[in-house]
């Protein structure tokens, strides 16, 4: 009984060691680190597993760190991995994406990139 | 600390799942046409696999109102004794594939300790209780496919089948060894019980068998879907707690498989009962230790990122 109980301790610290998460960014567009000539309408991020709506999000700053999407986060009507957020029209410069989603088995993940506008 | 009282949760939960599909699964088929035979020591026999069911549900409803806290905190991303605000409780539980699975999960539940209040009210209606009972519990194992790694998992129906099916053959298999050791514990102080020793046994060692041939054929398909690479096997950590699962497996399965050896050659032997139902419960339940252990691991699994996707 004694090495029952050693062997799940040892297996739960094994585990809780470093515990990552697993809906991944598969693709984005803008693409990640990107440069593009025009303002996009919109950020759109395709991961590894399907995500939870409710509890996912992507937000987009500008270099002054004040948030320039439309807050409108929907998931896609035909992939349920696939998010979209609008833009309002940018002006040149460095913008950051940050990203948190939940995959459909509950695991979180989050991650962030920028893109560049150059007019 | 938040993945370890998941894993906590996620142990207690699924063992207490599996406990009572098994001890459903002993006393409908293990059991067989002894489990309806009238004797005081039956009577008695059955009113311990009862508690054992009540048990097993008190388990499972705790450790889910457990795991649905922790989902709350996680999926919010609200420190834990925080997350039990109104508005994230009933996001999770109304707008999330988690959410609607739980609110199955716990329907079930209730249900199971609703009929089991209204059978010990009329004892004669307890086979269609156990039998109700038992279909509860296989719809609640099958419905944890649901919120596991093989939902996400990009083969689909493939994924839910294949997890639904080891679901269902571990827990016929392991969930059954305590009603096993239970019913052993008894037929060494009973005429009765002793008479159904053997053909109880030989039936639980074939159900075993079936069980092992299930999981190692949807064992191997669920790998492909979630290592997809013996390079992945060896490297990740997902592949290593999976190894372990594995090389835990391979012991119970010999553990079975001499059982199976002893009660095919020597205990049609009458002289040598009483000893080798004692080792043979000594042996049950040291394999019910390895199936806890195998349990854990399985709960690590699922909060461990799949092999697959790194």
């Amino acid at each position: 009984m004694k090495r029952t109980v050693v062997s799940l301790s040892l297996i739960i610290s094994a585990a809780t060691a470093q515990v990552e998460a697993h809906a991944f960014l598969r693709d984005a567009e803008p693409t990640v680190g990107s440069t593009v000539q025009t303002s996009p309408s919109e950020v759109r991020i395709r991961f590894t597993e399907n995500i939870e709506p409710a509890f996912s999000s992507i937000q987009v700053f500008d270099a002054s760190k004040k948030e320039v999407d439309k807050r409108d986060v929907h998931l896609d009507r035909s992939d349920r991995a696939l998010l979209h957020v609008s833009l309002a029209r940018l002006a040149a410069g460095i913008y950051k994406v940050v990203w948190r989603v939940v995959s459909v088995d509950t695991h979180v993940t989050n991650g962030n990139f920028t893109f560049r506008v150059t007019r | 600390m938040l993945i370890a009282l998941f894993i906590i949760a996620r142990t207690v939960h699924i063992g207490a799942s599996m406990l009572l599909a098994g001890t459903c699964t002993f006393e409908v088929i293990t059991l067989g046409p002894a489990g309806r035979a009238g004797s005081d020591d039956f009577r008695e026999l059955q009113r311990r696999l009862l508690r054992l069911v009540q048990w097993s549900l008190v388990a499972a409803l705790l450790s889910a109102l457990l795991w649905f806290w922790l989902e709350v905190a996680n999926m919010s991303g609200s420190p834990p004794m925080r997350a039990f605000s109104v508005a994230a409780w009933q996001t999770v539980l109304f707008e999330t594939n988690f959410g609607r699975v739980w609110q199955l999960r716990l329907g079930l539940i209730a249900l199971a300790f609703a009929l089991i209040a209204l059978g010990l009210a009329r004892a004669q209606a307890r086979h269609a209780l156990i039998m109700a009972v038992f279909l509860i519990s296989i719809l609640l194992l099958v419905s944890l496919a649901w919120v596991s790694h093989a939902a996400a998992a990009s083969v689909q129906p493939l994924g839910l089948l294949g997890d639904a099916l080891h679901l269902c053959a571990a827990s016929v298999w392991i969930g059954g060894l305590l009603p096993l050791a239970i019913f052993l514990t008894r037929a060494r102080a009973s005429l009765s019980l002793g008479e159904q020793t053997l053909p109880v046994l030989q039936r639980f060692s074939t159900l075993s068998l079936t069980c092992v041939g299930v999981l190692i054929a949807s064992g191997i398909s669920n790998s492909w879907l979630l290592v997809g690479s013996i390079h992945a096997l060896l490297t990740t950590r997902y592949g290593w707690l999976l190894l372990a699962k594995l090389a835990t497996f391979g012991i119970l399965v010999c553990l079975g498989a001499r059982n199976r050896f002893v009660i095919k050659t020597r205990l049609t032997r009458v002289s040598e009962t009483a000893d080798l139902l004692a080792q043979l419960r000594r042996n049950v339940i040291g394999e019910t230790c390895l199936a806890l252990a195998v349990v854990t691991i399985v709960a690590c699994l699922g909060v461990t990122p799949p092999a697959r996707g790194l």
